[in-house]
């Protein structure tokens, strides 16, 4: 079946499966390497990305229902020059990834529940990225680093980063 | 407070010193195992046993290399003709890789099926 997609802002066109995941569609025909698949259970959320704006784990989408929609991934969050969102920053100055494999989906994620929620509590927080999971941070900086992106999109100073001795 | 007389730039100690490999992992430039590309790579499925314990008489794979596609599958009986059937592994043992006459559980790997495209590979375990 051939569908049309805006990924990232550019469209394609080709010609998929009708049994094609999303994920695979993204990975493997448009090369987009950035988004992972890390279960086969719909479990994990390394496969977010935005489908019209909002968050979903491409696993379990199939490429057709995407036919005709604006897709967000990874790799459109940085600058073209390189200026990283805040979110990204907060992922860096905060230490929210240690092999970086969940961090992907967390920050697409993040973006949706920014936008929805601009200033979340811990709590929000939490139960907004329960959806990802991560095996290496334990979620406490991957908090940081939310509530850091969440400071700096309000204009306010972000807790500091630096190690804090008692 | 903990004060570090040392200057950052020369010790690093008691500084926090930030990582390098995040800026790629954080913008989905990781080259994760899954993300490298080779020339001629192939995708692999598995055809697994619906029974507990049973004798292999036969293991048909016409109808799998039909599937346009497909390019091998691999049994027991052709890992045997190399002799890995049976491999060491890191616990200085050595394990059955594919069954050559009896399965030992249900769900155990009966043939490989080697393919270009993922679902092409999918496709070849349901013949």
């Amino acid at each position: 079946m051939e569908i049309t997609v805006t990924v990232n802002g550019e469209q394609h066109t080709q010609d998929v499966e009708p049994r094609m995941l999303l994920v695979h569609f993204i990975r493997e025909n448009l090369n987009l390497t950035g988004t992972h698949i890390g279960c086969d259970t719909t479990s994990c959320g390394a496969c977010t990305i935005l489908l019209d704006g909002k968050s979903v784990k491409s696993c379990t989408i199939l490429a057709v229902q995407a036919n005709g929609k604006s897709v967000r991934t990874i790799e459109s969050v940085a600058g073209a020059d390189g200026h990283l969102h805040p979110l990204q920053e907060g992922f860096k100055e905060n230490h929210g990834l240690h092999c970086g494999f969940c961090t992907p989906g967390m920050i697409m994620r993040s973006i949706e529940l920014l936008e929805n929620n601009p200033n979340p509590t811990e709590e929000e927080i939490r139960w907004g990225i329960s959806g990802n999971l991560c095996r290496c941070t334990g979620y406490n900086n991957i908090v940081k680093a939310i509530e850091y992106a969440s400071a700096k999109n309000r204009g306010v100073e972000p807790a500091s980063t630096e190690p804090q001795f008692v | 407070m903990i004060q570090c007389k040392t200057s950052k730039a020369i010790s690093g100690m008691g500084h926090s010193m930030k990582r390098k490999e995040d800026i790629r992992f954080i913008q989905g430039k990781g080259h994760y195992v899954d993300d490298i590309k080779l020339d001629g790579m192939l995708y692999m499925d598995i055809t697994r046993s619906p029974y507990a314990y049973a004798k292999i008489k036969n293991i048909d794979i016409s109808e799998a290399m039909k599937v346009p596609g497909v390019v091998a599958v691999i049994t027991g009986k052709d890992l045997e003709k190399y002799n890995l059937h049976w491999m060491p592994t890191i616990m200085s043992d050595t394990q059955m890789v594919l069954p050559t006459d009896t399965v030992m559980y249900q769900a155990q790997e009966v043939a490989a099926v080697i393919a270009t495209s993922r679902y092409a590979a999918r496709d070849g375990p349901k013949q």
